[in-house]
């Protein structure tokens, strides 16, 4: 078929739930090491068409709605996310909230605004950048990768039916990776049998090859009508990308990729086997947080698109029926209560993935932020996205609650206090009107 | 204040055009005479005239309040030529034009406002438009699809190889293309990847060192040792103690010669399995580093089933991983010798191609795949695949060095004396093929710049160079097509392309790859601007076999024939049901696209026809007889067989049905995007599917819910505008088998009937009865929304080709445009559509001579 390669007879493998792999030299270095300073991670993950929502009156709302019922530290969690209990302290819902400016558009395009809070109602579809960017440009250099960008079906698709969360610094989606063992070439690969010599020297090759075209491209530019300026605009800034990912992988060449005692053979899995391809790479942040080798990710479980994997998804469970179909039969609670308990299995799977992790005085998880979302709650509204932020306990933040945030009060005030709690500096984001204070002890 | 303009707008504009000629202005005041003054009148004519009339008919749907089709007028710019309004004023004439808005029950404007409004918007249109093209402001500068640069790679190195494969999905925009330069772009990853595949294929594509050593692998079945031989009828065989290759065979039977594949008839009442193993062999090859190219020779032979199918042998190279393998396939054949003389069967391939690693095991799979595609399995005697001996040529160079080596790196007798010369001399010449033009001297100098850097930095010649002409792989020279605007121009115009740029749009257009030697030849004389060249040269290319990958794109894409490997077919519902028969489906519609292409027929016959291409595992799925082989050929069809024209394509009705049923939407959105040019707009937030209508305790049809849907007023607007198109398409199943009633033969169900006994969790399932507890006629008489009565598709049909002719014939002519220009079509090229459709209907619709049209057009030859 078109999108994929290579058939793959069977399924590969299985995982079990929170069987982590053993990173021995890691853990050891962490406990030899306590009093290191903490290095904060974010991760922000999505999962599409929102979510069951019986009325409260409804005698199964407990057993099918999504959001808890009650508030404060003794809200009641639904059945739906009974998967996600083992983390009620270290997790909090958050109630009301959505991008204000996200609302102008209908909740069939609503999702590409998730991260960037942008408006991108009528035809020119103007985003803006994303904040893992936001986050990744500030302090993404200290690691060998500023972020990870990663979805169910990869490359950026069109716009409102987004494949990717995040937006460069001039509103540009930047292209997810899908394939698992890409992924995993791409964070622990080595590079076959050369030594550092001849690497250093490869990159020094690379670098004399975007110089010459980076010359080429910007004598051209000159020459061109407006609008053709910003496709070659296009084209220079990804040359420059490249170049300064070259200066940071030269940066990087004394220090080795870390070992990981798998391979990326492990990592061969179709999308026709969802819950591994889902959990596969939920397992590659967790290693890529572990071994340090970036801080920021994103994850689009599934995505908006007509086009994607993610549109088959129930058909795990062994319904007849698309994921989007669900969401337009919203008073079938059961369904869809069954998909999105499905689709919060696997993040809980992750999460208890970062909670086995020992770092220092805690876990991985309680150093690392993990935002949950959607950007519509009912079937296509979008408001009160279905939000849950896990982990960061450690960097200050008050676990245990449902917290009714409310509809003035933006998500981006959200991402404040994200940021800042990564140590970047900013006191704002898109139409932020400061930071969320109600999340922090 | 600027009462005194009370006159319609087009007529101010005729008088604004004469003034500006140095005419004399008559009732006017003489302001008017530059361009400013221009703006400043229309921009009074605005205020005055047309934005009352849109303030009392439009803004209360689109205004402040209400964006409804997220359009909003009241913000509007109608500045069209400093603003991107253009496109929305558009959409606001046309529809009043055609009297779809205001709605029916809303105010109704007056003439004179009509003719406010619309005199205005078409006269700012135009002017707009008229500007934007003497500004050489288009844009149509853009990077290489995936398979554009991997064709490209291809002709310009020699080498066959994939290199799109790592690359980032692509997304087709909305009118269905993936070339669109609006949504192609550039990112950091994409560099990435240009830079390492530009110095991966080099290293193929230049082969500097020794020839690297044949390795002749002979593979002998004869050989083979039962693997069990306790058992009384062994069916796996194997090679005991080989060093580097090993054989075996999974079913099959060993003869004193070779090996049979084929398995005996399955006993009565004895169950097979669906995905059971087809009888083959593998080659297993250990400790072997493959790359480069590959000879396989098989000789075989084989004896046709009982109903007279031959047996067809697939081979495949691929590697075991674990407990699993990965396969890429190498090719097909249908085996026509028979047993006792058999033919050898060869084929060439690179294993770059296939996925292979040095450590692990790599195979060569040979297996008789009669039942592959098919929907049944013979119900007596398998073809049988006899294989006598297999060759394997590792390393199969045809010459040392490959032509690909020679052809860039040319003999010269400056090779050896001058060596700075040289390189100049065959930098050149691969940089005026990369860029498709000659490079400037600037740009040569540059890239020769970057050559003796590398070459002093104690480079080799050999690494300096591939470094060098990396570099050209990964300059916009090469990635960016169109609007460069450098090298010799034989134009008049800076607006119109340059010959070079000709080409190259040409050769995008037709053959998604590089322009070929004669076309740069053409362009290097400035002869190929010529409208008598562009002709000659449009019907040479279309009659090359490369242009097959115009009717591969342009169909697949504009009809979204992938959609059939989106949809996963229920096999509980459509029992005997095969994957690969969906790539048959989807070669069916663009074989049959070709043959309208080639034959130059009209292109009404993609709407119905009195043939179709079919091969023989399709006419069964079909149930026509009389068609034979793997090969499409045109068949001639009868009434009955229903298949003529693509709405009957397996394609078309498998990638627009749900996979357990029929889904009239789906169907009835694809004709109205796809052949109609009339997308309904996205549904509005929280509507209700057809289950949720369901009146309680009652099992309403198909169409009854259909119809209750449409009821609700959330839907109705819409709805009844798509599904009756849907409807007319009842006959055929959700796999797009004929059928009268809804559980016909192949067990073809609604999925609206399956929801009440279809469980939710899998393991309920398997204890639920599979099949339908209720049948019904299937109905496939509608009523369209403007009244028509539909009796079912054929009648559908006639319909199109009567009445709606002119909405296909211009939506055939924009796709092909958009997809010729890549780039969304804009209103400046309203007036050229026009002339095209006009031409087109001339023409009687035929295709090739669209192409022609398209090809002299004034959007095609500029910028």
């Amino acid at each position: 078929m078109a999108t994929q390669s290579w058939h793959l007879d069977r399924r590969t493998f299985l995982r079990s739930a929170g069987v982590s792999i053993a990173l021995p030299w890691l853990e050891g270095m962490a406990k030899a090491a306590p009093a290191e300073r903490i290095k904060p991670r974010m991760c922000f993950t999505y999962f599409h068409y929102g979510v069951p929502m019986p009325p409260d009156d409804h005698p199964d709302r407990l057993k099918f709605g999504w959001f808890p019922v009650g508030e404060g530290r003794d809200y009641q969690a639904t059945e739906t996310l009974s998967s996600l209990e083992p983390f009620r302290s270290k997790m909090t819902y958050l109630g009301g909230m959505s991008h204000p400016l996200g609302r102008r558009v209908g909740g069939h395009q609503a999702g590409d605004v998730f991260l960037t809070g942008a408006d991108i109602s009528g035809k020119l579809y103007r985003q803006s950048v994303s904040v893992d960017q936001v986050a990744a440009m500030a302090i993404g250099g200290a690691n060998r990768f500023p972020s990870l960008v990663l979805s169910t079906s990869g490359g950026v698709n069109r716009p409102y039916k987004s494949h990717t969360l995040s937006y460069d610094r001039v509103g540009r989606p930047i292209p997810s990776l899908h394939r698992p063992q890409d992924i995993f070439e791409r964070l622990f690969g080595a590079p076959s049998g050369q030594s550092k010599a001849q690497q250093r020297q490869a990159f020094e090759l690379k670098g004399s090859i975007l110089d010459t075209v980076r010359d080429e491209a910007a004598s051209l530019n000159r020459r061109l009508g407006k609008r053709d300026q910003q496709k070659m605009d296009e084209y220079l800034s990804s040359v420059r990308e490249v170049e300064k990912g070259l200066v940071r992988s030269e940066k990087w060449l004394e220090v080795a990729k870390p070992d990981v005692s798998v391979s990326a053979a492990d990592f061969e899995i179709s999308p026709q086997s969802t819950k591994e391809y889902i959990r596969s790479k939920y397992d590659l942040m967790a290693l890529a947080f572990q071994t340090n080798s970036t801080r920021i990710a994103t994850y689009q479980t599934s995505s908006e698109s007509e086009q994607g994997y993610e549109k088959q998804f129930p058909k795990a469970l062994g319904m007849n029926i698309t994921s989007h179909n669900i969401s337009h039969e919203r008073k079938d609670y059961e369904q869809w209560s069954a998909y999105s308990q499905f689709l919060a299995e696997q993040h809980a799977w992750f999460l208890e993935r970062l909670n086995s992790i020992q770092e220092g005085a805690g876990t991985l998880l309680d150093n690392t932020m993990v935002l949950y979302g959607c950007c519509t709650s009912e079937t296509h509204v979008t408001r009160n996205y279905p939000l849950i932020l896990a982990g960061g306990s450690n960097l200050g933040i008050e676990h245990g609650h449902y917290r009714h945030i409310g509809e003035d009060v933006p998500l981006s005030n959200l991402y404040v206090t994200m940021l800042q709690k990564m140590g970047v500096p900013r006191d704002s984001f898109k139409d932020s009107t400061g930071p969320l204070t109600e999340i922090l002890g | 204040m600027t009462h005194s303009l009370l006159i319609p707008w087009n007529r101010l504009r005729a008088m604004t055009k004469a003034l500006s000629l140095g005419l004399i202005a008559i009732g006017l005041s003489s302001q008017l005479c530059d361009a400013a003054d221009r703006d400043q009148a229309s921009e009074a004519y605005f205020e005055v005239q047309v934005r009352p009339a849109l303030k009392e008919l439009c803004f209360r749907c689109h205004g402040p309040d209400k964006q409804k089709s997220q359009l909003r007028i009241d913000t509007l710019s109608s500045d069209l030529v400093n603003s991107d309004s253009g496109h929305h004023w558009e959409e606001v004439l046309n529809q009043l034009n055609v009297g779809e808005m205001p709605p029916e029950d809303e105010p109704q404007p007056t003439p004179a406002q009509l003719e406010a409004i619309t005199s205005w918007i078409h006269g700012e249109l135009k002017h707009a438009s008229e500007l934007r093209r003497a500004s050489g402001d288009g844009s149509s500068l853009r990077r290489m699809t995936g398979y554009e640069y991997s064709n490209t790679m291809r002709d310009l190195l020699g080498l066959d190889l994939d290199y799109s494969k790592d690359f980032p999905p692509e997304a087709a925009a909305e009118e269905g293309f993936k070339n669109n330069n609006y949504v192609i772009a550039t990112s950091a990853i994409h560099m990435e990847i240009f830079q390492s595949i530009a110095e991966t294929a080099l290293r193929k594509t230049l082969c500097f060192g020794d020839q690297p050593e044949r390795i002749v692998i002979q593979a002998e079945p004869e050989i083979l040792q039962p693997e069990n031989p306790y058992r009384a009828d062994p069916k796996r065989y194997k090679v005991p103690d080989s060093e580097n290759v090993d054989l075996s065979v999974t079913i099959g039977e060993r003869t004193d010669s070779g090996v049979l594949l084929w398995m005996k008839p399955p006993e009565p009442g004895i169950k097979t399995g669906r995905f059971g193993a087809s009888p083959a062999t593998y080659i297993d090859i250990r400790d072997i580093q493959l790359s480069g190219p590959v000879r396989i020779r098989v000789k075989a032979g084989g004896t046709p089933s009982v109903e007279g199918m031959p047996p067809r042998m697939l081979l495949q190279f691929g590697y075991f991983l674990s407990n699993f393998k990965v396969t890429g396939e190498i090719g097909e054949v249908e085996v026509e010798a028979v047993i006792d003389d058999p033919q050898v069967y060869e084929f060439n391939i690179r294993t770059e191609r296939y996925p292979t690693t040095g450590e692990l095991i790599s195979y060569l799979k040979i297996s008789n795949s009669f039942d592959a595609g098919t929907s049944g399995i013979p119900k007596a005697g398998y073809p049988q695949l006899f294989i006598d001996n297999v060759e394997i040529v590792l390393e199969s160079y045809d010459a040392w060095p490959p032509s690909s080596h020679t052809d860039i790196l040319f003999e010269s007798a400056k090779a050896t004396k001058d060596s700075d010369a040289y390189v100049r001399l065959v930098l050149k010449k691969f940089m005026t093929r990369a860029y498709r033009r000659p490079p400037t001297k600037s740009e040569l100098a540059r890239m020769a710049g970057l050559y003796e850097y590398l070459h002093s930095r104690n480079g080799s010649f050999e690494e300096s160079i591939i470094g060098t002409f990396s570099a050209v792989l990964c300059a916009p020279g090469f990635l960016l097509l169109d609007g460069q605007a450098a090298g010799e121009g034989s134009g008049t115009s800076s607006n119109s392309l340059t010959d070079y740029e000709l080409a190259s749009r040409l050769s995008y257009f037709l053959w998604s790859t590089m322009p070929d030697e004669r076309l740069f030849a053409l362009a290097e004389r400035g002869l190929l601007h010529r409208p008598e060249v562009l002709k000659k040269e449009a019907l040479r290319m279309i009659d090359d076999a490369r242009s097959d990958a115009f009717v591969e794109h342009f169909c697949s894409q504009w009809l979204n024939l992938d959609s059939v490997y989106t949809v996963m077919v229920n096999p509980e519902y459509f029992r005997g049901f095969r994957e690969p028969l969906k790539d048959e489906m989807r070669r069916e519609t663009t074989e049959f696209f070709r043959t309208v292409l080639k034959e130059n027929l009209s292109s009404l016959s993609l709407i119905d026809s009195d043939f179709t291409v079919l091969n023989a595992p399709l006419a069964k799925f079909y149930g026509i007889e009389g068609v034979a082989g793997l090969q499409y050929r045109k068949v001639a069809l009868t009434p009955k067989d229903r298949r003529g024209g693509i709405l009957t394509h397996g394609s078309v009705l498998l990638g627009n049905s749900s996979g357990d049923d029929t889904h009239p939407i789906k169907r009835g959105v694809w004709l109205l995007e796809r052949l109609l040019g009339d997308p309904p707009p996205p549904p509005p937030p929280a509507v209700p599917t057809l289950a949720e209508n369901t009146v309680a305790g009652e099992r309403l049809s198909l169409k009854d819910k259909l119809v209750a849907h449409r009821e609700s007023e959330a839907c109705m607007t819409c709805h009844r505008k798509i599904d009756p198109w849907g409807i007319a398409f009842e006959n055929y199943s959700g796999i797009g088998v004929w059928r009268d009633s809804t559980v016909a033969e192949s067990g073809a169900v609604p999925a609206a009937l399956l929801k009440s006994v279809q469980p939710r969790k899998k393991r309920e399932s398997k204890r639920q009865s599979k099949r339908p507890q209720k049948s019904d006629v299937v109905d496939p008489r509608t009523t369209l929304a403007n009244g028509t009565e539909i009796q079912d598709l054929d009648d559908l049909k006639a319909y199109l080709i009567e009445h709606k002719r002119d909405a296909f014939a211009e939506t055939l002519v924009r796709k092909v445009l958009a997809y010729g220009l890549g780039r969304y079509l804009e209103f400046v090229d309203t007036e050229a559509v026009k002339r095209l459709v006009a031409e087109f209907r001339d023409d009687e619709y035929r295709l090739k001579d669209l192409i022609v049209s398209i090809v002299l057009s004034e959007p095609f030859k500029t910028r």
